[in-house]
């Protein structure tokens, strides 16, 4: 019986995403040259090569960054006040309800070279030029971290809540030092929580589009950008589908390969326990 | 890819909106347009029509539209003029052709699409019988596109960044010695490769055909120091911010940009390159040949005359120019302004536009 009250959702989701993305399958296997050309040609391309490599460089460093950053706020979470945990969390949660191209033009308003922080630079006198810090990779790294920080703490803030303190303790009641009771109870506990909040982040930073565009400058074109361009200045919808198709089997190689050791019960508000 | 008359409408509107030209008078000269010498005879070839889906690139813009071109048509014709502001990116005048479901009638383009989708047979060819050749500059009446109005990719610098002295050409644009500074060009091309070519010391009027490895080589020299727009209103804004010294922006805002700055930012038509807009009709229209009696309708010289007027587009219709010759310096079509630049060639773009776009996003990317 319950069956009925998913089926509206089941629904949409085959006719409105599920039948479309056939389609893209399709495309990728019959437009243009066909099969083989339009894969050959995203496996050959050396500029469909380079954009790649920008994706997963800038991707591997959001995602580092993101991680290292979050399991620390997570961390301090964990061990703040409950009132101080509330403001923490609104300053987490507040940034998500902003605009993506709000932020984007906000991070160009502070950064840029006439910028407050720039003329701060140039006035206290630790530079003498403006310090390039937008419309290039730095800058779109330093939007995405922005942008992914809530989707790295929140999975990794369950996954801890989870953890039962008095194994810390007993640990240190043990003779382990703080350090040592981190490093070999709390952190191999919290891994299944990195694990997912490393597929959640890695997954949301493949497909960055208007972030990159805008704070690269133009310059820095990612995947989903240029996937965008082939299909709107209609070059080539074959190679697009093609490459659209190769990312999405990258998406679901690591939901499926490092998903295995997230926790996803904790994420998804539920507990193993 | 923005067009550039949803551009210039975008700048009317916001001229409204902030005051500098009143919107009484803005509606006076709509409405002037509207009364201007539509042809009875519309009414009757157009009896089966209901109506015409204009596709254009949306924003403040659309509002314009209709009340520059829709009601007045309306009420000369009887035909209801529909606008879509989702924008027809080549791709989706691809889709919808191919998937033979065509729900737009005419389409505010440029000549990259005209020259792209036309041989494709994605496009219906012009009938030259309704909309007038005359009214069209010699040479820009195209087999799948009309040319409505012309504008120019223009070097715009700021004339407070370099001491006093001033930028004239494309060789200077590429001097990051003499002129230091960011510089913006627009993220699709058209333009870029024409200036690399003449900073590069080829004469403007032997540009064509395009050397691509010697343009981009000289874009390479150039990359590190550019930034791409990819609207119009973002060519103007980082000119504002001051993250660019100089830029390669359409004239119509660099001509905003000299208005408002009470002429800190300037821009000159030198080595300009000229492009045609164009209003391209896709294969197998739903309103069929009715369409082309719209086409004629936005052809007249007095409502070409506003364009000029307000914001500096060329008009395609030569006999506009006649009408306030006094506006000749700001107009890229003018005799004088058309002898300095360079006008985007057919030909090449026909052929090699989309590999050439595809290559110099990768070199400017990587």
């Amino acid at each position: 019986m319950y069956v009925f009250f998913v089926l509206p959702a089941a629904l949409l989701l085959f006719f409105l995403y599920l039948l479309p993305l056939a389609r893209i399958l399709m495309i990728s296997a019959t437009d243009g040259q066909g099969f083989v050309a339009n894969y050959g040609a995203v496996l050959t391309s050396a500029p469909i090569h380079r954009m790649v490599w920008t994706t997963v460089e800038i991707c591997a460093i959001t995602t580092v960054a993101t991680l290292l950053i979050s399991y620390l706020i997570a961390y301090v979470l964990l061990q703040v006040s409950e009132r101080t945990r509330m403001w923490m969390m609104l300053c987490i949660l507040v940034p998500l309800w902003v605009s993506v191209l709000v932020r984007a033009f906000a991070w160009i308003a502070v950064l840029n070279n006439s910028g407050p922080v720039n003329s701060l630079l140039q006035y206290t006198g630790l530079t003498d030029e403006p310090v390039q810090l937008v419309r290039n990779q730095f800058g779109v790294m330093l939007g995405m971290v922005h942008y992914m920080l809530p989707f790295g703490i929140l999975p990794l803030y369950a996954a801890m809540k989870g953890i039962d303190p008095k194994l810390i303790s007993a640990a240190r009641a043990l003779g382990a030092r703080p350090f040592t009771a981190f490093r070999r109870v709390f952190l191999p506990l919290s891994l299944p929580g990195l694990y997912s909040a490393f597929v959640i982040v890695f997954i949301f930073s493949l497909g960055f589009y208007v972030t990159p565009a805008i704070l690269g400058g133009g310059r820095i074109v990612m995947i989903a950008e240029y996937i965008a361009l082939l299909i709107s200045q209609g070059y080539d919808w074959g190679i697009a589908a093609a490459l659209a198709t190769m990312l999405l089997s990258v998406v679901l190689a690591v939901v499926f390969i490092a998903g295995r050791f997230a926790d996803w019960d904790s994420v998804l508000g539920g507990s193993r326990r | 890819m923005t067009s550039i008359i949803q551009d210039s409408l975008a700048i009317v509107a916001e001229k409204v909106r902030t005051g500098q030209m009143s919107r009484r008078r803005f509606m006076h000269v709509l409405a002037a347009l509207g009364a201007a010498g539509a042809l009875p005879s519309w009414r009757e070839a157009n009896a089966q029509t209901k109506e015409i889906i204009f596709s254009m690139w949306g924003g403040d813009a659309e509002e314009v539209y209709r009340k520059a071109w829709g009601a007045p048509y309306e009420e000369k014709a009887g035909v209801a003029i529909q606008f879509d502001g989702s924008g027809p990116t080549r791709g989706k005048i691809r889709a919808m052709v191919e998937s033979k479901n065509v729900t737009w009638d005419v389409c505010d383009s440029g000549l990259g699409t005209q020259s792209s989708l036309g041989p494709e047979g994605l496009l219906e060819p012009i009938d030259y019988t309704i909309v007038d050749k005359n009214k069209i500059v010699p040479g820009l009446a195209y087999q799948w596109g009309a040319t409505g109005y012309i504008y120019s990719s223009v070097l715009t610098w700021d004339s407070k960044a370099f001491g006093g002295e001033e930028p004239k050409t494309w060789a200077d644009f590429w001097d990051v010695k003499r002129f230091p500074g960011k510089r913006v060009v627009w993220k699709y091309m058209v333009g870029v490769l024409e200036a690399a070519l003449i900073a590069d010391g080829v004469e403007p009027s032997k540009v064509y055909p395009i050397d691509m490895d010697r343009a981009l080589n000289k874009i390479k020299e150039l990359k590190e120091h550019l930034v791409l727009w990819d609207n119009g209103a973002s060519s103007q804004q980082v000119f504002r911010d001051g993250e660019v010294t100089m830029g390669q922006i359409w004239h119509t805002r660099s001509t905003m940009l000299a208005d408002e700055s009470q002429g800190r930012f300037k821009y000159t038509f030198n080595q300009g390159i000229v492009q045609p807009g164009v209003w391209v009709v896709p294969k197998g229209n739903p309103a069929g040949k009715a369409v082309f009696e719209f086409l004629a309708s936005m052809q007249e010289p007095e409502k070409q005359l506003i364009l000029l007027k307000e914001l500096s587009q060329g008009p395609a219709n030569p006999e506009t120019a006649k009408l306030a010759p006094q506006l000749a310096s700001k107009n890229p079509g003018s005799p004088e302004n058309l002898a300095i630049q360079v006008f985007q060639n057919e030909e090449w773009y026909a052929k090699n536009h989309q590999e050439a776009e595809k290559r110099f996003l990768d070199v400017v990317s990587s």
